[in-house]
């Protein structure tokens, strides 16, 4: 292929991407979520203040709600943050770029290990993917960190082929960075820069690529540092919690089963293996791992739309054909990726898998490349379908979701916000309910959208009291009106489960509503 | 000794023996193991007169076994549990509608277009995917018998010569199960069980496995524990 069209349809590929994944960035989701605003927020604070929300000089880690988020993507939107303020736009639009970015690079990798064509169907396959699009328009670290580790990986099949320094040199360089990223990656990246070189040890000696693990062990060092003297240091830390046995299921089943030693060890330690197999699932992949929509409904997608199955499996049957001398490479990259994230415990937790996207494409992508040169009948009526799979994708995603998914993502704190934010000034005291939810039974970070979004500043919310729930006159916490002592000009945003009970004490303001038409907050005021 | 009767039987009998599948035998009505093995000799023995017929009654079958056909033999009655199956679950069709209802700037004649029954095979298909998956049949079958199993699979399309039927029989067993809302998934699979016994046997015929004995003998006292 002429290489001016190739790179014309990669950029055109690349701009439908784009916009997919930028329309509508400020309502859909329809909200900042609860991660989204810890990183918003510790961007913006370490942007102003240089410390974070704790009050910690350039942190290697984000304590945020005790999951000690990886710092990259908070350091790296603070241009984004300057530029674009204190708005949805202003934390996601990085992932949504990082997104686009993606697409260019997977045609590249595809066109390196499996020809132009390759290259190009992979590109188009990640423009309209499922997951691809919804972890982009949220500030997701492990969006940013795979496609980190995805140019990382590009370079070392560039090093594979070519064996130039350079490329192990900065293959050392990405990978190590996206270790900065995500905790997937902390282990992920190991695998497979040791993986890969172990694959291929016969053609290229075991030595020459020390170069790019002794950067990549450079690279870690902070964070390992910040990891043991830091992270592990903290007895509240939430994030060491989410190993698979520390989970819920394997805890009742070893305090209440009559099971022999063997069995218990055997069951523990197979669980991984079950979690793994899990990543594989044809449901979870296909049709329902999106959970866009409540189980059972019509409406559900996977990670991949349903008429690419078959695509995956032609172009696994004939990896070794497309992909040659790189097929055992693809397959090790494939077959890596979900190892980490069976580690842990819970549902299949799809955003610390989302390197897997990647490699899944590729391959399809290879599947597609044979239909295209078998026949193009086949070629174009699969084209047709993953159209129409797609349109119906778009329906699903860009009008339905939005309006069934308040919950998921705290909706209404940055709405009550611009509600009382003319009239803030005229009270002494502001009240507001962490709790949310038709039964009050979500919790949330009111805290964090309040100081985002403009009610206190960074500085102010440095010098909040002990009691990290009282900022100035605003005071996180429940209210329970049966105790509440009544104070002149105070304003309250209570959850909608929560009504006052005597009337004449306070004065309904407002309700701010949810996206599906409930209520979701109240905004009472004292009646002087 | 038989010829069929050889190492690949045996470990097919001892890796089906510790099966969830295979236990099924005792709580599912003696008549439906009898007729689905009278099934399969004529679906073997390569019939092909009888065999549409013969597919058409396995799938009364399976449904009868799921509770989704019911028979009344004294007034000759058959029904169908719509409401049980994808093909009418309220809350499916309720979904359905809401979504017709909100939100779509099309038309409303538009609308039907997008938004009507045929969408009822999506959470369908979700069901095939499921019963299709890895997970499902590790969980059937165990380590030793899924790794088996797949090891049959694949040398079954890799065999030209291959009995056509055989997997036309999995494939229906699976498709219609899958038309139930909620079930147990032992039952699902129940009838594909002289299918299973088939691949695994052809899996256990495989140089891979008798390349890998001792690491199938690891896989099997894993899941001789898990018992």
């Amino acid at each position: 292929m002429n290489k001016k069209y190739f790179w014309y349809l990669l950029i055109s590929f690349a701009t439908l991407g784009c916009f997919l994944r930028i329309i509508n960035l400020n309502s859909n989701p329809p909200h900042l979520g609860n991660d989204e605003i810890s990183i918003a927020y510790d961007s913006y604070s370490v942007r102003t203040t240089g410390k974070d929300e704790y009050g910690i000089s350039w942190p290697l880690s984000f304590k945020s709600h005790r999951v000690y988020k990886s710092p990259l993507y908070a350091y790296l939107n603070m241009p984004f943050n300057y530029l674009l303020g204190n708005s949805e736009y202003g934390v996601r639009l990085l992932s949504a770029l990082m997104g686009t970015i993606a697409i260019i690079i997977i045609g590249l990798v595809g066109r390196f290990i499996g020809g132009d064509k390759v290259g190009l169907f992979g590109a188009s396959l990640l423009a309209i993917n499922p997951k691809s699009i919804f972890v982009s328009r949220m500030a997701y670290e492990s969006n940013l960190a795979s496609i980190i580790m995805l140019v990382g990986i590009y370079l070392i099949f560039l090093f594979y082929k070519k064996q130039k320094n350079l490329f192990l040199i900065f293959s050392g360089l990405f990978l190590g960075i996206s270790t900065w990223a995500y905790q997937t990656q902390w282990i992920l990246v190991p695998l497979l820069s040791f993986g890969l070189p172990f694959l291929w040890r016969k053609k290229i000696n075991f030595k020459k690529w020390l170069l790019m693990w002794l950067i990549i062990i450079l690279l870690m060092i902070p964070i390992i540092w910040d990891l043991i003297n830091v992270q592990m240091k903290d007895p509240f830390n939430r994030a060491s919690s989410q190993i698979w046995f520390n989970g819920v299921a394997i805890q009742n089943y070893l305090s209440s089963t009559q099971d022999n030693i063997f069995k218990k060890i055997t069951t523990v330690l197979i669980d991984p293996i079950y979690r793994y197999f899990d990543h594989f699932s044809l449901d979870y992949l296909f049709t329902k791992g999106m959970e866009l929509f409540p189980k059972n409904e019509p409406f559900n997608f996977g990670w991949f739309l349903l008429a690419t199955l078959p695509l995956l499996i032609i172009g696994l049957i004939n990896l070794n054909k497309i992909f040659k001398e790189n097929s055992t490479g693809l397959l090790l990259w494939w077959l890596l990726c979900p190892v980490v994230p069976s580690f842990t415990h819970g549902e299949i937790a799809a955003v610390r898998n989302l390197a897997f996207i990647m490699p899944t494409l590729i391959i399809m992508a290879g599947g597609l490349f044979i239909l295209f040169n078998k026949s193009k009948k086949i070629f174009y009526l699969i084209i047709f379908i993953i159209l129409i799979n797609f349109g119906y994708f778009s329906i699903a995603y860009y009008i339905h979701f939005p309006k069934i998914s308040g919950d998921d993502f705290q909706y209404g704190y940055k709405q009550a916000w611009l509600y009382i934010k003319p009239i803030v000034n005229n009270f002494d005291k502001v009240i507001i309910e962490p709790k949310f939810g038709p039964y009050g039974q979500f919790s949330g970070l009111p805290r964090l959208y309040f100081g985002y979004f403009g009610a206190f500043n960074s500085k102010e919310i440095l010098l909040r009291s002990d009691d990290s729930s009282k900022i100035g006159k605003y005071s996180m916490r429940d209210v329970d009106w049966n105790q509440e002592k009544t104070e002149p000009n105070s304003l309250y945003i209570v959850s909608a489960s929560n009504p006052v009970i005597d009337n004449n004490k306070y004065l309904l303001l407002d309700k701010i509503m949810n996206t599906n038409g409930k209520t979701q907050f109240l905004i009472y005021k004292t009646k002087n | 000794m038989k010829k069929w009767l050889d190492k690949g039987f045996l470990i097919t009998v001892v890796v089906l023996g510790i099966s969830p599948l295979v236990r099924k035998i005792f709580s599912t009505p003696w008549w439906i193991t009898i007729f689905m093995l009278l099934m399969w000799w004529i679906i073997v023995k390569n019939q092909r007169r009888y065999i549409w017929f013969i597919l058409t009654i396995l799938i009364f079958v399976n449904l009868y076994l799921n509770r989704l056909l019911s028979i009344n033999l004294s007034n000759f009655e058959i029904s169908f549990d719509f409401e049980q199956s994808f093909v009418n679950y309220p809350g499916i069709r309720n979904s359905i509608f809401r979504y017709k209802e909100e939100g779509l700037w099309l038309p409303y004649q538009l609308r039907k277009i997008f938004y009507n029954d045929y969408l009822l095979l999506l959470p369908w298909l979700t069901n095939v995917s499921k019963l299709l998956s890895i997970n499902f049949w590790v969980k059937l079958l165990g380590f030793s018998g899924f790794s088996l199993f797949s090891l049959g699979l694949f040398s079954y399309f890799k065999n030209r010569k291959r009995n056509i039927f055989i997997i036309i029989w999995f494939i229906l067993i699976i498709t219609t199960s899958a038309l139930r809302v909620l079930g147990d998934t032992v039952t699902f699979a129940y009838l594909t069980i002289p299918t299973v016994f088939y691949f695994i046997f052809c899996g256990t015929k495989t140089k891979i496995f008798l390349n890998y004995f001792y690491f199938w003998l690891f896989l099997f006292t894993i899941d001789f524990i898990l018992i």
